[in-house]
C-alpha cells in the first residue's frame, strides 16, 4: 500500500483550502468540548504537518473526499481535520522533537513516527454501530485501519490519539482482543501485561494496555501548552475505565487526578 | 516438513483478522472533583455499574446503581440533558481545580468543567447536581 506514498504526498501538497464552510461530516455536529479547537491552532494546519501525516499514513483522497473533509481540511468539524489533530497530539502532545526510536519508555516520544510505521493506510466511514475503529493485519490480507464516525465525533482528541495508538498495536503486534472483561463483545485484553492473543501475535500488552500507556503518559508528561486541567481529566478518565472495563484480569492500578498510578487490589 | 510449512502459512494468512472496539457496553458518564472531599472520580457504564475512585485514599470503590439511580441518570445525561448541560462548560478548566462546587464531567460530548454556582438555568443545573450527589453518595458508600 505504501508505494502510493509519494504520489500521496505530492497530491497532498496540492491541498486547497477551500473557503471557509461550517459542516460536519457523517451529519453530525461536532462538539465543543472535544478540544479540536484547543489543539488546532497549536499546529496551525500547516501544510508541512498535513503532508506528513499524508504518508505516514497512506491517506488516499479517493476515500477523504465530499463531507469527509479533504476539500476542507482545515475545519474542524470535518473527520479529515479531526483524525489530523489526534495525529498532531499524537506527535507533539509530549515532546517538540518526535522520534521514530522507541528506546524511550514514554510511549509520547515515538508514538507518532511508529503508529505511521504500523498502520498500513487509513480510511473513514461514517458507519456506527457503537465500533471506534477497526484493524485488519494478516498475511495475504489487505492491511488496513477503518475509523468509524464514533470515532470522529464521540470521541475527545485525545481519546482519538490513543485509539490510533491502540489501533497500531494491532496492526503491529496482531494483537487480537478477547470478550472476556467488563464490557465483553471483541474489546478485552486478558490482562495488563501480557495482552496479544492470536494466531501469530507478540508478547508484552496488547492494545488495551497501549490506551492506557498513552493515557498515562499524556497525562503526568504533556507538554504544558498541550494541556489543561479538562484534559488531563479527560486522559485520566480513559485510561482508568480501560483498567476498569478492557481487562479480563484487573490490572489492580488505576491512575489519579495527576495520572499517577496507585494499586487498588 | 512440506505440510507443516503450509499450515504455518494458512495459520499466518487467518491471523487476518479484524480487532475493533466492539465492547457491548461503554463508559456512560464520569464525574470528578478535585479540590474539597470527596475527592475523586465516578465513573458509570451502560450496564450500570460504576466504579469510584477515592483520590485521597487511593482506593476504589465497586457497585451496580439500583434500577431507579440508573433510570434517574439516563434522564440527566441522555443526548439532550448533556447538551444543555454543555452549553454551560466554564472557558477555563482550571476553576475545577479549587473551589468546592466545581465537576469535570466526561461524556461522549468531551470532557469539560462546570461550576454548580455559576449556573442560572435550573434545568442544566439539576443535570449537574444529580451527578454531583451521585459522586457524593457512591463516594460515602
Amino acid at each position: 500500500m505504501k508505494i502510493k506514498i509519494f504520489a500521496q504526498a505530492a497530491a497532498a501538497a496540492l491541498v486547497v483550502f477551500a473557503a471557509e464552510h461550517s459542516y460536519a461530516g457523517c451529519g453530525r455536529v461536532a462538539s465543543a468540548s472535544q478540544f479540536d479547537s484547543f489543539y488546532a491552532p497549536l499546529w496551525g494546519c500547516a501544510q508541512t504537518n498535513i503532508n506528513d501525516m499524508w504518508s505516514r499514513f497512506a491517506f488516499d483522497a479517493a476515500d477523504w473526499g465530499g463531507d469527509m473533509g479533504y476539500s476542507n481540511v482545515c475545519d474542524d468539524s470535518t473527520p479529515l481535520k479531526r483524525t489530523f489533530n489526534a495525529m498532531q497530539l499524537l506527535a507533539y502532545g509530549m515532546t517538540n522533537a518526535p522520534t521514530c526510536s522507541t528506546s524511550s519508555s514514554n510511549v509520547g516520544m515515538w508514538a507518532y513516527c511508529w503508529a505511521g510505521d504500523n498502520i498500513d493506510e487509513i480510511y473513514p466511514t461514517c458507519e456506527t454501530g457503537g465500533t471506534r475503529a477497526k484493524t485488519q493485519f494478516g498475511t495475504f490480507v489487505d492491511n488496513y485501519t477503518k475509523l468509524y464516525q464514533p470515532f470522529f465525533y464521540d470521541e475527545t482528541v485525545v481519546q482519538r490519539a490513543g485509539t490510533l495508538f491502540h489501533e497500531a498495536r494491532h496492526a503491529n503486534g496482531w494483537c487480537s482482543h478477547t470478550s472476556t472483561c467488563a464490557d465483553g463483545g471483541d474489546s478485552c485484553d486478558p490482562n495488563f501485561s501480557s495482552g496479544c492473543v492470536g494466531t501469530g501475535s507478540g508478547s508484552g500488552p496488547g492494545a488495551n494496555g497501549y490506551t492506557v500507556l498513552y493515557m498515562n503518559w499524556f497525562a503526568t508528561t504533556a507538554r504544558s501548552n498541550w494541556i489543561n486541567t479538562a484534559i488531563r481529566a479527560n486522559a485520566v478518565s480513559e485510561g482508568n475505565y480501560y483498567l476498569t472495563r478492557r481487562f479480563g484480569t484487573d490490572p489492580c492500578f488505576r491512575m489519579n487526578s495527576a495520572g499517577y498510578t496507585f494499586k487498588t487490589c | 516438513m512440506m505440510r507443516n510449512v503450509m499450515a504455518a502459512i494458512f495459520a499466518l494468512a487467518v491471523a487476518g483478522c479484524a480487532s475493533r472496539h466492539d465492547e457491548s457496553s461503554r463508559q456512560v458518564v464520569s464525574v470528578s472533583h478535585l479540590s474539597t472531599p470527596p475527592v475523586g472520580s465516578l465513573s458509570v457504564s451502560s450496564d450500570s455499574a460504576y466504579e469510584f475512585l477515592d483520590f485521597r485514599a487511593q482506593s476504589a470503590l465497586r457497585g451496580r446503581l439500583t434500577e431507579s439511580e440508573f433510570a434517574a441518570l439516563n434522564v440527566h445525561t441522555n443526548q439532550s440533558a448533556l447538551r444543555e448541560l454543555y452549553a454551560h462548560a466554564e472557558s477555563d478548566s482550571s476553576h475545577c481545580d479549587g473551589g468546592g462546587d466545581g465537576y469535570l464531567v466526561t461524556s461522549v460530548l468531551g470532557t469539560a468543567c462546570f461550576v454548580v454556582s455559576a449556573i442560572a438555568d435550573s434545568q442544566s443545573r439539576a443535570h449537574l447536581e444529580f451527578l454531583a450527589s451521585l459522586l457524593s453518595q457512591k463516594a460515602h458508600k
